[in-house]
């Protein structure tokens, strides 16, 4: 059922998108700032805000899916076996660090030491949030969900929002740095997520009875939402591909980049959505035949 | 003015873990009740009380325990007697008396009476007072009585809810109180096998107490679902124990039902209509392999072969003759019956070596095959291979036919009924010929008691029944009659809910629940005890028992004392139950007693099962039976001199139905539809339970061999025509069905769309008013249709 | 500690769901919610001889199941709140109402679909072995309900000793996944049931969402 996973989707996407472009603008733009010890452009400083806010969103989702949100803090209850208890405490560990953070790039500006402690920080709970999260699925008795697909898949989302976001901000500033390396990763995340599928549809052909189901399902049930994720991917792949070829050292070149880097959001956006549905939809649990 | 709203459940609060209130707080707002004000009588006002489960048409009779608490019912459970010995066992309720609180406290029952207002059938009425619609029903009756006679009064059959006291009964005293109604006889149950079941025996008590079937070596279910429908409380228990003792059960159904699957060895799918055709075919091998009793025809039946044809017919085709082709070439070979039955040959030649060989053997019918184009067919057909194999009058044995139990069946209705001035009777299922043509019907079409009528029926008087429009025939056909107010010229719904037939009322009166009245119930077809049936709450809204209605009616007619003499219900449940004591259970406690101490129940407990026919077997000269002969009539003479041969044999025989896979019927319309009883109705009674609807959806059920050629996938839309009919519904994909045949299960209540397709799923759109030739019985079964996906 | 546990014969269970009725009725469960369910198990194919007579080869039977109170339960590792827990003087795995919060992890992670969410309330509910009953000495509701008398119930190691060892058939998931307190007298058709590739043929009668 669709409309009961909406708040998940919601929440795993924008988590997802939060920690993306965290984790990118550490490596793609905070990181060589440090490094050549150069300033950092102002309009940079929206990105961690733009990504703190991503995770705040995604907290309000997780709340719609709660039945008594009043009584979400008992959910630190189970850390010693829950996935969800240590993916919630992993959840605030990276709001704090990357709340932190974004306070520091507006009232600490000149601590850039403490600063990238703290992004670094923020960028490793990100990762182990993800993690986290697909080890909440995997450890399901759903086979659908029981493989390293989980986390590659959710690896992908985030490194594909990110990037995409990261990209189109800096296009449309006109900014030059890392353009290139995003665009690559975005090209390499994508073609990834396409060569995956055909493994995924074998896994799930192989695994079991349930796991045959949510492919039926898959291809079936959801034959539309999959064939146009599956258009989004290759669309959002060549609009990709244009960029890749296209970015020089040339800001006017670079301006006419824009629609195609808009085109490009819109598509991995829609396709990281449709993606999600499918995840939820095709939920099908062991033994039920 | 409005048609009714079907209103939602208004949600109640699940109780989680050990709360204590077990009241849904909803109930009590909907039915206006106030806390405490349930104290009836010298019941306790709070707490377990053991009650009858409300008694309707389902085979059960069963014991509840419900919990009372601020006047209602907050919970049911069922017997717990300490004891669950076979010989008086529990009477466990099943899933439909279980649901009970949501049929009670469900938000569509009738509140107030009311009266119609726009078109008949229609469906839209207005609320009136009770003294408005009793002196509307005076009024009515009187004119029409005073000006066509009481033959123009009709109380057709209707089991939506009845008990001793509850039901039609009370409304059948109060007409022959005022110079009678015309009768009815047979019912939509069980037409052809009460009708020839005593052709061969002369009598409906065939059966034995159910004791005796831990005696039998190898049962025979034949088109026999008790795991489904009921046929007594504790049957399938009864079978399931029988297995454990040794006795293999081989069922043979054209579906292999929830009975095939949890009490039987083997499922042998059989198409349907043509189970005389694997009976005859079973004879024929057993008659060549002589695993036949010889010794037992030739004492005890007449015209199993030429040696031993009655007088007078010694030219006529013997059973043998028939069995073996001697006069019309067609041996009657498993080879010959495969092609009809779509079994394969070698399995009924199996099987008849079995029935032949293991003893003692069952041999039992269901009564769906009977309520088919030939119905009368396979009933005799049945009861012959019981005799040629000397299962007849001996343990573990069974005569098969109706089977009713020796030694005073339960199944009777003790509420003095008073007698019918009226003399005339005529089949129930011809009731709607009696409304369109009843002055020109006469014995051909099964009119008895007077050679003619003397008018059309004119005032219906439906009481708990919905077989006026859903559980009769054609529903297109009859909502057209019934629609012609010059036909029908007042029609009263008796009933506790807008029933399909409810929509077509003149004037709709509410009855209350079995719960909100007195009453008292027997065994259904077995089991010998008497269950009370005490008022635990207080009946809903303003409705009044079915007793209380007629008596309000009896003092508006001028006849109250003589119909109540002066008992309420309560009374009238005292005297019934203390009646037993002197006509079948001398050592009951006193009414009064059994109230007191909360048992609810008194049984019998059955130590040494009682067998039909004991005497005759071991003596047939001195005990002959009620036959003409006094013998078993694998002939009948009489039969024979109604002189339709083509319909009617002597013998019983294989007749392709008028509708088909065989006949040219067959081309437009290639499948078979049954109507099975569906585990969460009582034929209609319950369709509208949302625990029982969300337990067992109305689907129709087809096998994907069927499916998959008209491009329809499991859950898809169809719908199900004929000529006379559309109805609508999701499908299910089961293996569970032979192929060729769909199941539509019966009950679900007619709710056309603008085009007249039934989007309830009432198989009754599709079904045929024609009569079966010597029961004048319901051939609801035999119909073709074909089915088709729909967006 | 002890471990109760539920038999359930599916050699004569003729899937009435009085059982499924009775529990409601006690625990007053709206449409959708079932803490005991009935599935039929059923699949296989018919192959026409020339003659015209038909050979089934299916396989069918029906499982009542409502919460096996798992001795491993997955449903109380996965509940974020620790509302879900092991009852430490029978075994029986409970639900405290005030700590669960509604997050419906434990409805994925239990492979028997025991868990059942109450919109109303927004938290999860569950069969609780009408423990209450026990407390007074009656049996649970749909122990007593049953009207083949199919359904058993007491200390696991009592039942296995009783009726055997069976703790899962087609299609049920792997027992050694959460080892539910369940023991079942198999159906003899359960036996051919993958061949014949019997799946759920009720599933819209006893999904719950």
């Amino acid at each position: 059922m669709i409309s009961k996973d909406i708040p998940l989707i919601g929440f795993t996407l924008f988590c997802q998108l939060s920690v993306g472009t965290l984790i990118l603008y550490n490596l793609i733009i905070f990181l060589p700032t440090f490094r050549n010890k150069s300033h950092l452009p102002s309009h940079f400083k929206a990105i961690p805000v733009l990504a703190f806010a991503f995770a705040i969103i995604a907290v309000l989702f997780s709340v719609f899916h709660l039945g008594r949100p009043v009584k979400a803090v008992l959910t630190l209850e189970n850390m010693s076996s829950s996935w969800l208890s240590r993916e919630i405490f992993m959840m605030m560990i990276y709001l704090f660090f990357s709340g932190l953070f974004t306070l520091f790039i507006f009232v600490m500006s000149g601590w850039k030491r403490l600063m990238l402690v703290m992004l670094n920080l923020a960028t490793i709970s990100g990762i182990i949030l993800i993690f986290f999260m697909s080890r909440i699925y995997s450890s399901m008795p759903i086979p659908a969900w029981q493989s390293l697909f989980n986390f590659l898949n959710f690896a992908a989302t985030t490194l594909a929002t990110g990037g995409i976001l990261l990209l189109l901000i800096q296009i449309q500033s006109g900014s030059l740095s890392g353009q290139q390396s995003l665009a690559w990763i975005l090209g390499i995340v994508l073609l990834l997520e396409i060569l995956f599928i055909p493994i995924f549809l074998s896994y799930l052909d192989q695994n079991s009875h349930a796991s045959q189901l949510s492919l039926k399902l898959l291809l079936e049930d959801y034959t539309l939402i999959f064939y146009f994720r599956l258009g989004f991917q290759l669309l959002s792949l060549g609009l990709i591909s244009i960029a890749i070829v296209n970015i020089r050292s040339d800001t006017d070149r670079c301006k006419r980049l824009l629609w195609p880097v808009i085109g490009g959001t819109f598509f991995i956006f829609l396709n990281e959505i449709f993606g999600r549905i499918l995840f939820y939809a095709i939920e099908v649990p062991l033994g039920s035949l | 003015m409005k048609p009714l709203d079907r209103r939602k459940f208004i949600k109640t609060s699940g109780l989680i873990g050990g709360s204590v209130s077990l009241v849904p707080g909803f109930a009590a707002d909907l039915f206006g009740l106030t806390p405490g004000q349930a104290v009836i009588g010298d019941l306790p006002s709070e707490g377990w009380i053991r009650v009858g489960c409300p008694a309707h048409n389902c085979g059960g009779r069963c014991l509840l325990k419900v919990w009372v608490k601020d006047g209602l019912i907050a919970r049911i459970e069922t017997d717990d007697r300490p004891t669950d010995d076979l010989s008086d066992p529990q009477l466990r309720a099943c899933v439909r008396g279980r649901a009970y609180r949501r049929r009670q406290y469900h938000p569509d029952r009738l509140r107030f009476p009311m009266k119609r207002v726009g078109k008949r059938g229609e469906g839209y009425f207005e609320r009136i007072s009770w003294t408005e619609a009793l002196s509307l029903m005076a009024k009515k009756l009187t004119e029409i009585r005073n000006k066509y006679g009481n033959e123009a009064l009709y109380i057709p059959y209707g089991t939506g809810s009845y008990s001793q006291t509850n039901g039609r009964w009370p409304a059948v005293r109060l007409l022959n109180i005022l110079g009678g109604s015309l009768k009815y006889y047979n019912s939509y149950s069980w037409a052809c096998i009460s009708k020839a079941t005593p052709t061969v025996f002369g009598t409906g008590i065939t059966g034995n107490q159910r004791q005796d079937w831990l005696n039998s070596k190898f049962i025979l279910m034949w088109g026999w679902n008790p795991a489904e429908m009921r046929d007594g409380t504790n049957t399938e228990y009864f079978l399931k124990k029988a297995r454990e003792r040794g006795a293999r059960i081989v069922c043979i159904d054209p579906r292999k039902t929830m009975s095939a699957v949890a009490l039987a060895d083997e499922w042998i799918p059989i198409r349907p209509g043509t189970e005389t055709a694997m009976m005859s075919a079973m004879a024929y091998v057993m008659i060549q392999e002589n695993l036949i009793d010889r010794e037992f025809i030739k004492t005890h039946c007449i015209g199993f072969d030429n040696s031993q044809m009655p007088d007078g017919y010694e030219e006529d085709e013997s059973y043998s003759d028939y069995i073996l082709g001697t006069i019309d070439n067609i041996p009657k070979t498993p080879e010959w019956a495969e092609a009809i039955t779509g079994i394969p040959s070698e399995t009924i030649a199996r099987i008849a070596r079995q029935y032949g060989s293991i003893k003692p053997a069952m041999l039992y019918q269901g009564y769906g095959m009977q309520r088919r184009a030939y119905g009368e067919q396979p009933v005799r057909g049945g009861c012959v291979l019981a005799a040629i194999t000397g299962n007849i009058g001996i343990h573990g044995g069974w005569a098969s036919g109706i089977a009713h139990q020796p030694g005073g069946t339960p199944f009777w209705n003790i509420f003095p009924m008073k007698k019918n001035p009226v003399k005339a009777a005529i089949p129930t299922f011809l009731w709607s010929e009696a409304v369109i043509r009843g002055t020109e019907l006469s014995a051909k079409e099964g009119l008895s008691g007077v050679d003619q009528l003397s008018t059309n029926i004119k005032f219906i008087w439906a009481v708990a029944s919905n077989a006026l429009i859903n559980q009769h025939s054609n529903i297109n056909r009859t909502a057209k009659i019934l629609e012609d107010e010059s036909k029908v010229e007042f029609l009263v719904v008796q009933d506790q809910f807008l029933t399909p037939t409810g929509k077509f009322a003149d004037l709709l009166l509410p009855a209350c629940m079995q719960f909100e009245t007195w009453g008292l119930e027997d065994g259904w077809k077995y089991g010998d005890e008497v269950i009370l049936m005490p008022q635990v709450v207080k009946p809903a809204f303003e409705s009044r028992s079915d007793y209380r209605i007629c008596a309000d009616l009896a003092r508006e007619m001028g006849v109250y004392e003589e119909f109540t003499e002066e008992l309420d219900e309560r009374g009238w449940t005292k005297k019934l139950w203390n009646s037993y004591k002197s006509n079948r259970f001398p050592d009951i406690p006193d009414f009064e007693q059994v109230v007191k101490s909360n048992q609810g129940v008194y049984s019998l407990p059955v130590h040494e099962p009682k067998i039909s026919f004991e005497n005759f077997a071991k003596d047939p000269v001195k005990y002959p039976l009620k036959t003409p002969s006094g013998k078993i009539e694998i002939f009948s003479p009489a039969l024979k001199e109604l002189g339709q041969a083509d319909e009617i044999p002597p013998i019983p025989k294989y007749i392709q139905e008028w509708e088909s896979p065989f006949g040219p019927e067959k081309d437009r319309f290639p499948l078979q539809a049954i109507g099975p009883h569906y585990m969460g109705r009582v034929h209609s009674t319950f369709d509208n339970v949302d625990w029982l609807q969300e337990a067992f959806p109305q689907r129709i059920f087809i096998n994907p061999i069927d499916a998959e050629p008209r491009g329809i996938k499991e859950g898809d839309n169809v719908v199900a025509f004929n000529d006379r009919g559309k109805l609508k519904l999701p499908c299910r994909f089961t293996q569970r069905i032979l192929p060729g045949v769909v199941s539509i299960p019966q009950g679900a209540w007619w709710e056309p769309d603008k085009k007249q397709v039934d989007i309830g799923g009432s198989i009754n759109v599709l079904t045929s008013e024609k009569w079966t030739p010597l029961a004048f019985g319901n051939a609801q079964h035999t119909i073709m249709v074909d089915i088709k996906r729909v967006r | 500690m002890s471990q109760y546990g539920f038999y359930i014969d599916s050699s004569c269970c003729s899937g009435c769901k009085t059982c499924q009725v009775a529990c409601k009725d006690k625990n007053d469960l709206d449409q959708g919610m079932m803490w005991r369910r009935v599935y039929e198990v059923s699949g296989g194919s018919w192959e026409q001889r020339p003659n015209g007579g038909w050979n089934p080869q299916i396989s069918t039977y029906n499982l009542s199941i409502a919460c096996n109170h798992c001795e491993d339960p997955a449903c109380v590792d996965a509940c974020p709140t620790k509302a879900l827990y092991k009852d430490s003087e029978k075994g029986f795995v409970l639900i405290d109402p005030e700590k669960c919060v509604g997050c419906r992890y434990c409805e994925w992670a239990c492979p028997y679909g025991a868990l059942q969410y109450n919109e109303d309330l927004g938290i999860m509910t569950k069969c609780d072995f009408c423990k209450d009953y026990l407390e007074v000495g009656n049996e649970p509701s749909c122990v007593s309900s049953c009207p083949l008398r199919a359904i058993d119930y007491g200390e696991l190691s009592e039942l296995q000793e009783k009726y055997g060892l069976v703790s899962q058939v087609h299609p049920m998931p792997d027992p050694k996944l959460t080892k539910p307190s369940l023991v079942i007298g198999p159906h003899r058709e359960s036996e051919t049931a993958k061949i014949n590739k019997a799946r759920i043929a009720n599933l819209e009668e006893v999904k719950n969402d």
